[in-house]
């Protein structure tokens, strides 16, 4: 437990030079691209983003199969958590796509097939969290929940080969190729700087899952305490 | 610029604010913890 702490402790004093570094790398050190120009910076925080939020649905869909095979509180809570980490990160995958689209595009957005499945997917995480404030016993819940996390988290392979299954002209192909053969790829410099930014906003998500994770269990004995401290009363 | 530096504003925005949320709720617990420990000290 006292190695966690540090581990955290060591994590999040690591993401202040990690934030600073990563600042460098996209507004200085990478280059502008040729056909887009300054907006294609946005790149960097819109697939780290995308990246963390299918992370983040991913430790949901491993927690939620824990939980229904050992029934214990903790991979519910932690799934649960992980669940808003993941909505944060596809709020901004949202919000940051339609800015790089006005300018790449001129349109704000478009009903094409990866921007429809993410709103898909940010609104069936909506869901699993609206579940959680229903009424009941916290075991239907996260039974419940559980269930859910585990059929929701099929949006999230849809997402991703979105792009290579149905014939899109708007969303490109940046790694790989797709049936259409677009693969573009980036320059080295570009991808160093993804990377980075990509694995800098893997250790914010890490510090924001381990603290939201230890606060849900503090509520959780804090909650059991009053129901004992009511009953002690009564 | 403007378009580039508005999302890494929202960005941030988002995260902050979710860090911020953390902390309002851990705020929150502590308080209630120091309420239920009061009571618990005069029930004693």
């Amino acid at each position: 437990m006292k190695q966690l702490s540090l581990l955290h402790k060591g994590l999040t004093w690591l993401s202040v030079p990690m934030i600073l570094a990563s600042l460098y790398l996209i507004f200085i050190w990478s280059p502008v691209e040729e056909k887009m120009g300054i907006v294609q910076k946005i790149f960097y925080v819109h697939v780290g983003s995308a990246w963390n939020a299918f992370l983040a649905f991913f430790v949901v869909f491993v927690c939620s199969i824990a939980y229904l095979r050992t029934r214990k509180r903790t991979y519910d809570i932690v799934g649960s958590i992980s669940a808003e980490i993941g909505l944060v990160f596809t709020a901004i995958v949202l919000i940051t796509g339609p800015i790089w689209a006005k300018s790449a595009w001129n349109t704000w957005w478009s009903w094409e097939p990866r921007l429809t499945t993410t709103l898909i997917l940010f609104f069936i995480y909506l869901a699993y969290k609206m579940i959680r404030k229903l009424d009941g016993s916290w075991v239907k819940k996260a039974r419940l929940c559980a269930v859910f996390g585990i059929v929701g988290f099929i949006d999230v392979p849809i997402v991703f080969m979105a792009i290579r299954w149905w014939r899109t002209k708007l969303h490109p192909i940046v790694f790989g190729q797709g049936v259409n053969q677009t693969g573009g790829g980036v320059e080295p410099e570009m991808l160093i700087t993804l990377l980075f930014c990509t694995a800098t906003l893997t250790v914010v998500s890490v510090i924001l899952l381990r603290k939201g994770v230890s606060i849900e269990q503090k509520r959780v004995e804090v909650n059991q305490w009053r129901e004992q401290v009511r009953s002690d009363l009564a | 610029m403007n378009y580039v530096l508005s999302a890494y504003a929202i960005a941030a925005l988002f995260l902050g604010g979710y860090t911020l949320v953390l902390y309002a709720r851990k705020k929150k617990i502590a308080e209630e913890f120091a309420f239920l420990q009061n009571i618990d000290r005069k029930q004693k």
